[in-house]
């Protein structure tokens, strides 16, 4: 049956909102950036604010193309959808912290881009689950994460070449 | 603890509801391996179930052998040793480098698989120890991809790829990771995010350690 929710029933005893995982694992990469440019704890601070304001915007952008694009489902469908499938990019963000801080690489765009792409593609099988077409599921959050991964890169980019600490 | 069977995205809606296990031809199998990148359960559930696992094996060691070699070449560019962990320079340090990779990419991945198998026993798990390696090692055809696209620029550019296609390629491995384990844990994702993470980890320190 097209549209049929698939097996794995979705157990999580704990619900957060669907946009904690994001603005905890961007608050890290935002951190690590900050750092990278300024090595102190404002810098690393402020990296951390920003992330977070651009995590929790992103969850929203997310959350509305996704509702936009399946009419029948509804928004606290798609949000627990959300909030199930974005819990993918807290690993990214751990092991960036371990890759940043124990083995010194500057690779914290890497592991964001990965993570973006991942948990996205993670929410599109989420929503597919739950009633929503399988092409639009999997091309919307993945049209979506491309345009996160490409924001986040040239801001943090930009605020490297031109924010003096 | 077995996880309830429905119709899942990643098999034929025919095959499923003819309810016997699907004939999966090579361009089921190749078009299962490409889904991976947006639906890993799906793909790991349908076609690719009925790879061996030796195959399995031999997808995750060729896809490590790559990326060790794109490290052993970036290395060698800037002139540093290219296996230090024996120290080995120049060419025979790059070819050993790869071997290396190989190794690390079929009993390493079989290594891992084993320990996420120990590990989800207790939890309730029912999949068998030849089905998890085999999930574990097919997750890193995306590394694959990544490795040949990166081993290409890396070979007719000069460019060093090992951080942006090889590490790249192990992370996006993580999806199809936390896809098998909550397949094995009936659907829990918290301790499948635990576990893929501490999984993770291991993988690229291994990889840290040994070709770095």
């Amino acid at each position: 049956m097209q549209g049929t929710p698939a097996a794995l029933p979705v157990a999580t005893p704990l619900v957060l909102p669907h946009w904690t995982a994001p603005v905890l694992a961007f608050a890290a990469f935002g951190a690590l950036v900050g750092w990278r440019m300024g090595a102190s704890p404002l810098s690393s601070g402020v990296g951390l604010i920003v992330g977070a304001a651009f995590a929790f915007g992103a969850t929203y952008l997310l959350v509305g193309a996704i509702t936009l694009a399946h009419p029948g489902l509804g928004r606290d469908a798609v949000e627990e959808a959300a909030s199930n499938g974005l819990l993918l990019i807290l690993p990214f963000a751990v092991l960036a912290l371990v890759a940043e801080l124990l083995l010194g690489w500057n690779a914290s765009q890497t592991f964001s881009s990965a993570g973006l792409m991942t948990a996205c593609g993670a929410v599109g099988v989420e929503v597919s689950r739950r009633g929503g077409g399988q092409l639009r599921s999997m091309l919307v959050p993945t049209a979506v994460a491309v345009a996160l991964a490409a924001a986040w890169m040239i801001l943090s980019t930009f605020a490297a070449a031109n924010w003096k600490w | 603890m077995a996880s309830t069977a429905t119709v899942d995205p990643g098999t034929s809606p025919v095959d499923a509801s003819a309810g016997v296990a699907p004939a999966r031809t090579r361009p089921d199998q190749i078009k299962a391996a490409l889904l991976i990148f947006v639906n890993p359960g799906g793909a790991l559930k349908g076609a690719l179930s009925q790879i061996p696992v030796q195959i399995a094996l031999g997808v995750s060691g060729v896809a490590f052998g790559l990326f060790f070699l794109q490290t052993g070449l970036d290395l060698a560019r800037v002139g540093a040793q290219t296996l230090p962990r024996f120290a080995m320079s120049g060419n025979a340090g790059v070819v050993g480098l790869c071997l290396l990779g190989v190794v690390y990419g079929t009993l390493g991945v079989a290594l891992l698989g084993t320990i996420a198998w120990l590990a989800t026993r207790p939890l309730g798990a029912t999949l068998t120890l030849e089905a998890t390696v085999r999930a574990f090692a097919l997750g890193y055809c995306p590394a694959l991809v990544y490795a040949a696209f990166g081993i290409v620029m890396n070979v007719a550019f000069g460019w060093n790829t090992a951080l942006a296609f090889g590490v790249t390629g192990v992370l996006w491995a993580l999806g199809p990771m936390i896809a098998t384990l909550r397949e094995m844990l009936g659907g829990q994702i918290w301790p499948s995010v635990i576990l893929a993470t501490i999984l993770g980890g291991l993988t690229l320190l291994g990889w840290a350690y040994l070709g770095t």
